[in-house]
């Protein structure tokens, strides 16, 4: 087990590696950016003495963007190791203390939504599989493809619409309300897990298709084992069979599935939290990565890579720990 | 052995069993088996006739709809416009004389600038000289003076102390020139001059006083000496006014005269020099002051009066009817004494020639129709701004569905329904297009990597991890954001966002089609090909990928979905398609972005929303019919 994970994490690594390679790549040859846009108002500044060339130039040298691509790529990869991710352009702090001042609001954010989608969709996956082609089936399945169809912009839209300018119930967008100044503590945490409720509700419903669509699949496959005609055949209740017998062996797919999910959780919502304006990793990293930020693109690609990569490595793991029969090797 | 072998030998089989009970169950080839179970998911079927509807409503509808996605839409409205501007003049303003060139102009600005100061302390002189007649220097040294010709109008002319002689040199040996038109006094002058300047800079000289000023322009040292003269000089160099606006009776005098410096020059000029008459332009003037107010007349009938009020239409082409600038002065003058604040608004409703479509309407004698207008005066800062129902000439913007424009028009004047159509017409085709280049790359990948094996199969397939870890989403934003940087042509955007799309999209068809090309490369039709010699471009591609096909057009249909809802979040944030064309995700980008529209306009973009997410749901249906009747294990 030990030397399965130790395998994948190096492979991981070559991968990461040639990964933020690809995305260096990219980031460097992309003809107009940051540093061309403030060359550009700098030589137009009354006053000035450079022009246009002498000032990308300086920039350049300035920002450690003058390196050729390997060089460049490689100063940036042993800064990173070193867990120096330099200074965001955009945000005008370190990478790191940008990331650590938003991550939090992200996490919170989708960890209640995924806390909410499982507890809703795996019962009524199961609920759907165990009443196959029935009414609750039928409208369960139209839900969870509604579900998987539906754009995130649009049901933000929609709930925006209905609950925002509408019903007035929440704020349009953002993190806290006009009077956040003058409440207190208790106040404040209210004030703001009130903004969250429409992005949790947004993600949840986003979210909720996918798992309730697998779990039906895999407990319908579960229902039609031998195992549970044997134990429906030893005359046990209908209810033993469903939660003891079927559920114990649908899970095993499920928590694979649930677990690669978790380190996404602190991947952030990109357009979730740009459309509501929660000031989340999301939302940070889409205004670097359009007013192109490199350093701070460059640190939530790694981040998010890392994260998809983990993300594979645990499902793989935890596979081999919930079910015994698979080998790792 | 060719397609047609194999029917005719199925066909023969089919006869020779006709006797055998076996031959009553009806043999049915693979594709017709897959179609008999697709057609009986009702769902799979729901689907298909959306998408089927779908592609009439986008790619057939438009031929039958008479507007393109990018007419725009021009017409009258009715709408509550700015009609006319008015303000009361508390400060002096000032009007040139005509024969004043830009250069002199130029050289009084500083003067012109501190007029008001500058009256505001005559007024306040207790010098009663002074009160009427007050000395400015201008940036350039000379003098100037300012004569009081009545309480409201002041004008600017020469002073009466002026240069007559230059002193150039040091205070011992220095030499007095005099200026053009004065006569040389010669050595004692400059003597005397010279003993001023040590001094006070005073003294006298044959009766008269004299002056000098330290004159440090041009970086060389001299003085100036200056003289109290007899004035001759008669010319105003311009008036200043508060009165000084004029209102023609008339419209034609008005076309003829509002802009014109020289008829309002001559005008001041009779009313304040007590002048009775005067001609301009070869037209004979007389001028009058009834109850105050300054006016000249024509031939013994009005022609214009001047006031402190400014009341002009805006954009000061048209004119102001003679006497609905009377009443609207009455109403402003009004406000003005009940000292009303910013944004007071107070109405009055006056006969006026009614406008429809921008142009007066005419009675069946040519004659003007009247009617009654409301208008509402309100108070700006310093002015004020008056507003009527008018017809304005203006793109229709976010009209309302009318039998015309069936879901009316956006935010550029476009029909909505027409740019609907074709936004599909973009949504699909770009997720047909976008699939295709995964399936084309990711078929040649992922047949290459199962087929061959070995060194090869692990550098693709290290490539497909790559690719399946690089966050598809962030890349995108980035592209889109550099594509707008780069002001990119609508088109190639389009193409440049497919490509890039594909290109990140590849890598699961890749894996599908490896992982079954390695389990069927092993079967024993793979052997029989191998032993009948074929090349192996041939075993890959007609041999083993379409064994894989079936899971290749679940994946395809399934994708579809996912490139529209791709495709329209980055359109809805501006970095996907871009105007003049239409997609679904960039019609709403327009109309969700601002708070009011987004409930004021709901009825665009929610259907607009709802057809995205159709296609999507449409798309997988069919998807997970075909997936269910390639697959029969499944299906339970």
């Amino acid at each position: 087990m030990l030397k399965f994970i130790i395998k994948r994490l190096l492979y991981c690594t070559l991968i990461l590696f040639l990964v933020m390679f690809f995305i260096y790549t990219l980031m460097v040859s992309l003809p107009s950016g940051y540093i061309e846009k403030q060359a550009r108002m700098l030589s137009q500044q009354p006053g000035t003495q450079k022009s246009y060339e002498q000032w990308v130039a300086e920039m350049e040298v300035n920002l450690g963007m003058d390196k050729g691509l390997f060089e460049g790529y490689f100063t940036w990869l042993g800064n990173a190791a070193k867990g120096d991710f330099g200074e965001s352009w955009n945000w005008t702090v370190p990478v790191v203390q940008k990331f650590r001042d938003v991550i939090w609001y992200s996490f919170i954010l989708s960890c209640i939504a995924f806390v909410l989608e499982t507890a809703i969709a795996i019962p009524l996956g199961i609920l759907a599989a165990k009443k196959q082609y029935s009414l609750t089936d039928y409208s369960i399945s139209v839900v969870a493809l509604v579900g998987i169809s539906m754009p995130t912009f649009f049901l933000a839209s929609l709930l925006k619409l209905v609950f925002a300018a509408n019903l007035k119930w929440f704020d349009i967008g953002g993190m806290q309300g006009r009077d956040y100044g003058q409440l207190d503590a208790l106040g404040r945490f209210f004030d703001v897990a009130h903004h969250m409720i429409l992005p949790v509700i947004t993600l949840t419903i986003i979210g909720i298709g996918g798992l309730m669509r697998y779990t039906r699949t895999n407990t319908l496959e579960v229902l039609n084992a031998d195992y549970i005609r044997t134990a429906r055949a030893k005359g046990l209740s209908e209810k033993r069979v469903i939660g003891y017998h079927a559920f114990r062996n649908t899970l095993i797919p499920i928590v694979t599935i649930i677990g690669g999910s978790l380190p996404g959780l602190f991947s952030g919502a990109l357009i979730t939290e740009t459309l509501f304006d929660i000031r989340g990793i999301g939302y940070v990293s889409y205004h670097s990565m359009i007013n192109g930020d490199i350093p701070f693109t460059m640190f939530y690609l790694a981040f998010s890579s890392i994260l998809i990569l983990l993300g594979t490595l645990l499902s793989d793991i935890l596979y081999a720990v919930v079910d015994p029969r698979v080998r790792l090797n | 052995m060719s397609n047609k072998k194999k029917q005719n030998d199925e066909q023969t089989k089919d006869t020779n069993m006709t006797l055998d009970d076996a031959a009553r169950v009806k043999v049915l080839s693979p594709a017709r088996l897959v179609f008999k179970r697709f057609i009986r998911n009702k769902l799979a079927i729901f689907g298909i006739c959306i998408l089927l509807l779908l592609f009439v409503f986008c790619f057939v509808g438009p031929l039958f709809y008479p507007y393109s996605e990018t007419d725009m839409f021009f017409g009258w409205r009715e709408q509550n416009g700015d009609y006319a501007y008015a303000q009361l003049r508390t400060e002096f303003v000032s009007y040139w004389n005509p024969d004043c060139d830009s250069d002199f102009k130029k050289s009084l600005s500083s003067v012109e600038r501190n007029v008001n100061s500058t009256i505001k302390k005559m007024v306040a002189s207790e010098d009663p000289d002074e009160a009427l007649r007050y000395r400015i220097q201008s940036k350039d040294g000379v003098y100037y003076d300012l004569v009081k010709l009545s309480d409201e109008a002041y004008a600017l002319t020469d002073s009466s102390l002026v240069c007559v002689a230059d002193f150039v040199g040091s205070s011992k040996q220095g030499v007095a020139t005099f200026r053009e038109g004065y006569a040389d006094l010669g050595s004692d002058f400059s003597a005397a001059a010279a003993v001023a300047i040590r001094n006070d800079g005073v003294f006298e000289f044959d009766g008269k006083s004299y002056s000098i000023v330290k004159d440090t322009k041009g970086g060389k040292l001299d003085y100036d000496i200056y003289c109290e003269e007899e004035n001759t000089s008669e010319p105003y160099y311009y008036f200043v006014s508060t009165v000084l606006s004029p209102a023609f009776y008339g419209e034609e005098a008005y076309y003829k005269y509002d802009k014109d410096s020289g008829f309002k020059y001559n005008a001041y000029l009779a009313l304040y020099t007590d002048v009775e008459a005067y001609t301009y332009d070869g037209v004979t003037y007389t001028t009058a002051f009834e109850d105050g107010t300054p006016k000249i007349r024509k031939d013994g009938t009005d022609y214009a009066f001047f006031s402190d009020f400014v009341a002009s239409r805006k954009g000061g082409e048209t004119a102001l009817d003679i006497e609905f600038r009377l009443k609207l002065e009455e109403v402003i003058v009004d406000m003005h004494e009940n000292a009303s604040g910013v944004g007071t608004e107070v109405s009055f409703t006056m006969l006026s020639p009614k406008v429809e479509n921008g142009k007066e309407v005419l009675d069946e004698n040519g004659d003007k129709v009247l009617a009654d207008t409301e208008y509402t005066v309100k108070r700006e800062q310093n002015d004020y701004s008056i507003w009527r129902i008018d017809s304005t000439y203006v793109i229709r913007i976010y009209e309302s569905p009318s039998a015309e424009h069936l879901l009316g028009t956006d935010a550029n004047g476009m029909d909505v329904l027409a740019r609907v159509m074709y936004g599909g017409r973009i949504s699909l085709l770009v997720g047909f297009v976008v699939v295709f280049i995964e399936m084309f790359i990711g078929i040649i990948m992922g047949g290459i990597a199962g087929y061959f094996g070995g060194w090869v199969d692990n550098v693709i397939m290290r490539m497909v991890d790559v690719f399946y870890c690089i966050p598809s989403m962030p890349i995108l934003i980035i592209t889109g954001a550099l594509f707008d940087e780069l002001n990119m042509n609508y088109i190639t955007r389009l193409i440049w966002m497919m490509a890039i799309l594909g290109l990140l999209g590849w890598a699961g068809v890749a894996r599908l089609v490896r992982g079954q090309i390695l389990s069927l490369r092993e079967q024993e039709f793979m052997v029989a090909a191998e032993a009948s010699g074929l090349s192996t471009r041939r075993r890959i591609f007609s041999h083993l990928v379409p064994n894989v096909m079936p899971q290749l057009i679940v994946q395809a249909t399934m994708g579809l979905g996912g490139v529209i809802i791709t495709e329209s979040t980055l359109s809805f944030l501006g970095l996907g398609v871009k105007h003049p064309l239409a997609t679904w995700g960039n019609m709403m980008n327009n109309i969700t972005q601002k708070v009011e529209y987004l409930s004021a306009y709901a009825y665009i973009w929610v259907p607009i929303g709802c057809l995205i997410c159709l296609a999507v749901i449409a798309f997988n249906f069919v998807g997970d019919g075909l997936r269910d009747a390639f697959d029969p294990k499944m299906k339970r």
